[in-house]
């Protein structure tokens, strides 16, 4: 857990682009939320590797909303049969239904439905929101820690420690 | 833009799909065999295994070697053993998830045999536990039974002493009861008889006419007086008089009741021993069920066992559904939330085997199958699994012709119906009733057997006809015992046909099966003499056993009835005694002896 919160911190405060720390976010949004043997994760995966995202950001975004999936399906299950039994979509689902593509998709399903359709309505809105917090961070929060008496604390700690001992194995390598 | 990208991801991700291809290249056979096994003993309720799958891309198809049903009855055994299945996929529906099989061919499927190990599944604790209470309430239904209550006759003369241990004599509890109340009525008028008037009481009577007579022989004075005694006198008498008349018709009206109950006492062990003769006794009409006694358990068992397979074959030809709103929701297999099924232009099942060959080796022969439509989504394909399994010239039999078919093409409406001919089945040794009084054996017969079974929704009606020629019987006991079980026994050796047929009527949840057979009308004719001569041996020994019982109760309860006429007696005597004194009285008063003046 020390690790992991340890990594966190590492990517934050590292020289990476924030939108790439974000973008991984989303991406791992999407994987985390949705039902992992699902097609459209496979694009996601290609999405992650080909558009420079964050790899370490993702797979503790994965980590982080698998988790929540667990809490969340219930909630997906009922927006996916709501989804799903709209009636003015009737029509388009029904064209879905008969190709191949979106069949194997599995849409149908009120779960991929209803987390799919969750995790890309959020997307832009974290997209952006993760952005800009990541700034913010950076410019502010990250100075005035540095030089605060908690941070002074806290670089007496096992915490700090462990962020340290990655910090050097990563500038070693 | 080019800080974007990362054209090395590309080759990354080319490596993460082939080392997935690979591994499933290599362990795809793997995980499809122990999902036919995982899936299947939970299915079947004991193990399924598999030797060996084979699942090939191109053309896309699977093969299965050496598939092992366990019979979930006979863990040692083997319901369904199947030397090969293979078949093969459309592709093009498989990437719709979609398996549909256009032809299936099952080669070497065996029936009942014997497995090295067990196949037992090992039940966690809490699944055991469910599972055997539900088993003791099906239990509690089946013991009721389809079969119903009939039980075999007993064979053996019955214990006369035992019956009257266990059984509560109707009789006896009658003419205590009647003791008990004469008993009552006794100590009641004798209590009333001492309130009653009495000689001592009439004796003052006689005193006060004595005084009377003195009277007549006095002055006027006394003679005014004497008048108006003699009216208060009479009066007096005559109230007693009256009362004692009123205690005595009481009485009578009493003792009658009570001798009538005394007559049904004296009645009532003759139908003791009446009830208890036809319940313990064998009568010739007790025969009349005979060979449903013998043959139902056997039977039962063999309904029960094919109404467990038709269960669980539910699943396969029907799948569970509900509905939200107008669409239709498919509770899937496995995995989490529900699929909505929309409208296909070209509706499938999502599972369906067109055509199945099969190949059934068994002891007898080999008998081919045709198998159509397997699909639990009847209602999309609009076709019912059919099916027609034949074979000619077996060893042992001349033919057998199976057919029929599972309708859930409207899934509120189930229909199925089987047919079975079985022509010159040669049976040898085959156990017709395992029952421990009249164990019963048939060596060898030639039967005809045909099942004509429907369920229309929840209604079942089938008729098993089966007709035994060249049959030879016998009671797989010693001939030691009853005149009417060595009477039996030696009737099946002159028993060379006979006929049984079963019809089971009811629901599905609560059917009756009623067997009948000309084999009881022969078992009557043999045993009648036998059973009428040891009925009547019965008859006059339980006789004599309840009789000996309510003996001494029944002449103390009539002695006591008896005991209520000296009751009786004494109320005529005292109103003789009282009417003689009003006579006197009279007699006084016209014989001139007291005569007013006025």
């Amino acid at each position: 857990m020390l690790r992991l919160i340890a990594k966190l911190l590492k990517v934050l405060n590292s020289e990476t682009e924030p939108k790439q720390i974000s973008l991984a976010f989303c991406l791992s949004m999407v994987l985390g939320l949705t039902p992992l043997y699902s097609l459209h994760n496979i694009l996601v995966l290609f999405l992650v590797l080909f558009l420079r995202a964050n790899l370490s950001a993702f797979i503790l975004g994965w980590a982080f909303f698998s988790g929540l999936a667990f809490l969340l399906d219930p909630l997906f299950h009922r927006l996916g049969i709501w989804l799903l039994t709209l009636t003015f979509l009737e029509g388009f689902w029904t064209s879905l239904y008969n190709t191949t593509l979106f069949r194997m998709e599995k849409f149908y399903n009120s779960i991929v439905m209803g987390s799919l359709f969750f995790s890309a309505v959020l997307f832009v809105p974290l997209f952006i929101g993760s952005n800009l917090g990541i700034r913010r961070y950076r410019d502010h929060v990250l100075t005035w820690i540095e030089k605060s008496r908690v941070m002074n604390v806290i670089k007496a700690s096992k915490l700090y420690h462990v962020y340290q001992t990655i910090s050097g194995l990563r500038g070693a390598s | 833009m080019k800080n974007s990208i990362r054209f090395q991801g590309l080759a990354a991700f080319a490596v993460i799909i082939a080392i997935f291809s690979v591994l499933w290249f290599f362990f795809v056979d793997g995980v499809v065999k122990n999902l036919i096994e995982k899936y299947g003993s939970r299915a079947v309720g004991a193990k399924v295994e598999l030797d060996a799958a084979d699942l090939t891309l191109f053309p896309a198809g699977l093969r299965l070697i050496h598939l092992q049903v366990t019979d979930p009855h006979a863990p040692m055994k083997n319901a369904v053993e199947i030397s090969r299945i293979s078949f093969g996929l459309e592709p093009l529906e498989l990437l719709r998830r979609k398996v549909i099989i256009k032809e299936m061919t099952m080669d070497g499927i065996q029936l009942g045999t014997d497995r090295k190990t067990s196949g037992a599944l090992k039940k966690k604790k809490r699944r055991a536990k469910a599972e055997e209470a539900m088993k003791q309430g099906k239990r509690s239904h089946t013991v009721a039974g389809p079969c119903g209550n009939v039980n075999i006759p007993s064979l053996t003369m019955p214990d006369v002493k035992e019956i009257l241990t266990k059984e509560n004599l109707h009789s006896l509890d009658l003419i205590q009861s009647l003791g008990k109340d004469v008993r009552n009525t006794k100590a009641t008028w004798q209590d009333a008889l001492s309130k009653l008037p009495d000689e001592k009481h009439f004796e003052k009577y006689r005193a006060r006419i004595a005084k009377l007579t003195e009277a007549k022989k006095g002055g006027i004075t006394d003679l005014v007086g004497s008048a108006s005694e003699l009216g208060v006198l009479q009066k007096d008498i005559q109230r007693d008089l009256n009362n004692l008349k009123n205690a005595q018709k009481s009485l009578g009206s009493e003792t009658a009741s009570l001798r009538t109950r005394l007559a049904e006492a004296k009645r009532a062990p003759l139908q003791d021993v009446a009830r208890l003769k036809q319940k313990y006794s064998l009568s010739p009409a007790g025969l009349k069920n005979l060979s449903k006694g013998l043959l139902g358990s056997r039977l039962c068992r063999l309904v029960q066992k094919a109404d467990d397979w038709y269960m669980k074959l539910q699943p396969m030809i029907e799948r569970r559904r509900m509905k939200k709103g107008e669409k239709e929701v498919l509770k899937p297999i496995r995995g989490k939330g529900v699929n909505v099924r929309f409208k296909e232009r070209n509706p499938l099942p999502d599972f369906l085997i067109r055509k199945a060959n099969a190949r059934v080796v068994l002891s007898i022969g080999e008998i081919s199958g045709l198998l159509r439509n397997i699909t639990p989504d009847q209602d999309i394909l609009g076709h019912p699994l059919t099916y027609i399994f034949t074979g000619k010239n077996l060893k042992g039999m001349k033919s057998i012709d199976l057919h029929g078919a599972f309708d859930r093409m409207v899934p509120a409406e189930p229909k199925d119906t089987m047919n079975l001919v079985l022509e010159g089945y040669r049976v040898n040794d085959m156990v017709l009733s395992e029952n421990e009084t009249f164990p019963l054996l048939l060596h060898q017969a030639l039967a005809d057997i045909k099942l004509d079974a429907l369920r229309t929704g929840d209604d079942l009606k089938a008729t098993l006809s089966c007709g035994f020629g060249s049959a030879r019987l016998s009671g797989n006991t010693s001939t030691s015992g009853t005149p009417f079980k060595k009477a039996l026994l030696s009737s099946l050796s002159s028993i060379s046909a006979f006929h049984v047929q079963a019809d089971i009527r009811g629901t599905l949840q609560d059917y009756a099966i009623d067997l009948s057979s000309d084999l009881d009308r022969a078992f009557a004719d043999a045993v009648g003499s036998a059973v009428k001569k040891q009925s009547a041996v019965f008859e006059e020994k339980l006789q004599a056993a309840v009789m000996n019982r309510v003996e001494n109760p029944l002449q103390t309860t009539g002695k006591n009835v008896t005991g209520l006429n000296l009751i009786n007696k004494e109320l005529t005597d005292r109103l003789n005694v009282g009417n003689t004194l009003l006579g006197n009285l009279k007699g006084l008063t016209k014989k001139g002896g007291l005569k007013l003046p006025f």
